[in-house]
């Protein structure tokens, strides 16, 4: 490979990062190339010697893409960071989907019950304040629901503990935000220097 | 040598090697690659990173032969990471030679 097609093919594959710091990757590897040839290189023998340009595109890519993340912390930029990583390797299909998916369905679960709880608890107060009007239809065990005390003390303590609960899945998510962060990181910096 | 084990001294070879001088990209890899033999593409993307996590500040220098170069410079930052590194590193072989062979002189 000459250094033109190395320049292509590392560009090509750069796409999606900002112009700005494309520029300034590609002039690290054009100086390389203007030493090496200074040197007495040929620009085969430094190419080779650089390694794989679609390989190293992507390990830049991955990087940018946690690092945006980090800067802005949206849930579509943690995804875009996840599947960047994954581009590094087969290995990471193990190492970085898996974990992540289990991630989200533990949150997705934890969120599910909560709204549950909070649903649950509207839906005892319609009841209650219906029954009056449709008697003999009641769902709820009739001690509850005949005893306007006890009915509006269920509803209320199932939205709050329904309210409560989704401010601790709020948290989980963000602790699970930045953990994702924190592992990805590691992750390039152990496989992707080859 | 060992792959994983070249990965992993990586930056405490690039934080040694500017703590002497200031260098532009070809002479770290050259250095680095006259000892270790490593894929030298890889060297970028890792100045690039310290660099973002504020270890060296670089600057361009006019060169007599050929455009001007871009040179890396150590940080305060940088200088205190390496210190740590080199710590766990001495730390770390003494640990390996204890098992491997504790007795023996290394150069």
């Amino acid at each position: 490979m000459n250094e033109k097609r190395f320049l292509q093919f590392l560009e090509k594959e750069l796409s999606g990062i900002p112009q700005e710091e494309k520029k300034d990757i590609l002039f690290d590897y054009r100086e390389h190339f203007t030493m090496g040839k200074a040197d007495g290189k040929s620009e085969e023998e430094i190419a080779k010697a650089l390694g794989n340009p679609t390989a190293l595109a992507r390990k830049y890519k991955a990087e940018y893409y946690v690092e945006n993340a980090e800067r802005n912390r949206t849930a579509g930029n943690l995804f875009r960071a996840v599947l960047a990583t994954l581009g590094l390797g087969f290995f990471n299909l193990v190492f970085v989907l898996g974990p992540f998916i289990g991630l989200l369905a533990i949150i997705f679960a934890l969120f599910a019950v909560s709204a549950a709880a909070v649903i649950s608890g509207i839906a005892v107060f319609t009841e209650a304040a219906s029954l009056p009007f449709f008697f003999g239809n009641a769902h709820l065990p009739a001690f509850v629901a005949e005893n306007t005390a006890a009915s509006a003390f269920l509803s209320v303590g199932l939205v709050s503990l329904g309210c409560l609960m989704l401010i601790a899945v709020g948290y989980v998510s963000v602790w699970v935000f930045r953990i994702t962060l924190k592992y990805l990181k590691l992750n390039i910096n152990i496989i992707a220097r080859r | 040598m060992n792959i994983q084990f070249k990965k992993g001294v990586l930056e405490l070879l690039v934080l040694s090697i500017l703590k002497k001088r200031d260098c532009y990209g070809y002479e770290l890899v050259n250095e680095i690659s006259k000892n270790i033999s490593i894929s030298e593409g890889t060297i970028y993307p890792l100045l690039r990173r310290l660099t973002k996590d504020g270890y060296f500040e670089t600057y361009l220098k006019e060169s007599k032969e050929g455009p001007p170069r871009k040179y890396y410079r150590l940080t305060k930052q940088g200088d205190s990471t390496r210190i740590d590194l080199e710590s766990e590193w001495y730390d770390f072989i003494k640990k390996v030679n204890n098992i491997v062979g504790g007795d023996k002189t290394y150069e």
